[in-house]
């Protein structure tokens, strides 16, 4: 065996040697198996029971949101983000609650949007809908 | 042997030590937060849930491992295309999903900033840039290894 294949099969052995130790010493890792919602994340139910202000926030594509939304969400994708937080940022007070949602579990725009929200504007309590809209959907029908 | 290490080029120093730091930055932040990683992997809609887990799970300690074989002289080639494999993976991974217009998060540094429209062109160019710098480091490296090999033609 060549040398090159000799460092790349070290290169490989210590990865998975390493993910290995992650896995059995990380509970983190181990959360990744289950289908469990991630830290930041929050069920439909969950959110249903909230008691307090809440504000839901649609991260999904305009054109998408005017076709049909969560009631009394507000529009808020990066593409259209300087005309869209102004509404937001009026309804918003200390002590809401922020979910934010996209169109199910693989999009990328709600965890943008809730990380901005967090970074930028200093929202404190901003949590992902797990499931997105097609969770919504699942639960209220069509 | 200081004469030697004079003797290499500092524009390929300076690209090894940045491809090894880009690398174990990356690592980094993913070890930091695998949960985050892995919602940004499930956003290039290519793997089962289960795929996306392992491989956000394995591939942060596999940049890891990566970044400090570039340092190594000794494993300094094989780690070099391990960065072209890497990185022609992930041009495929974010050019798949400029085709198929899907929202993602780069899961590259950890910040999730959102990738949708043009948006993917700065991360095209940027692993882009990061297959260039390596494929020049490898076409440099023989040459560099041949020399620090040889003997000198002083003698020392």
């Amino acid at each position: 065996m060549t040398r090159l294949a000799h460092s790349w099969f070290g290169l490989l052995g210590a990865a998975t040697l390493l993910a290995l130790a992650a896995f059995a010493f990380d509970p983190r890792a181990r959360e990744l198996l289950r289908d469990a919602p991630a830290a930041d994340e929050i069920t439909l139910a969950a959110a249903r029971d909230h008691r307090g202000p809440l504000l839901w926030i649609d991260a999904r594509a305009t054109a998408d949101f005017a076709r049909d939304h969560i009631p009394e969400a507000l529009p808020l994708n990066p593409d259209d983000w300087e005309s869209q937080i102004v509404p937001v940022l009026t309804r918003w007070q200390p002590g809401t609650r922020v979910i934010v949602y996209c169109d199910d579990r693989a999009c990328g725009s709600s965890r943008a949007v809730a990380d901005k929200l967090r970074r930028e504007y200093q929202f404190d309590d901003v949590a992902i809908l797990h499931g997105g809209w097609a969770a919504w959907q699942k639960a209220v029908g069509p | 042997m200081t004469a030697r290490r004079c003797d290499l080029p500092p524009l390929d120093g300076l690209l090894r030590l940045a491809l090894a730091g880009i690398f174990l930055a990356a690592a980094a932040v993913k070890i930091a937060d695998p949960a985050e990683f892995h919602a940004a992997v499930r956003t290039y809609r290519l793997l089962p849930d289960l795929a996306a887990a392992g491989v956000a799970l394995w591939l942060p300690w596999f940049e890891l491992c990566t970044g400090v074989a570039i340092l190594w002289s000794r494993h300094r080639r094989a780690a070099l295309w391990v960065v072209v494999a890497l990185n022609l993976v992930f041009l495929a991974a974010i050019g798949q999903a400029a085709v198929r217009e899907l929202d993602i998060v780069c899961g590259c540094f950890g910040r999730p900033a959102s990738v949708r429209g043009a948006g993917y062109l700065p991360y095209l160019a940027r692993d882009l840039a990061f297959l260039a710098a390596a494929v020049w480091l490898l076409r440099r490296e023989p040459a560099t290894a041949v020399q620090s090999q040889s003997p000198s033609p002083r003698g020392l």
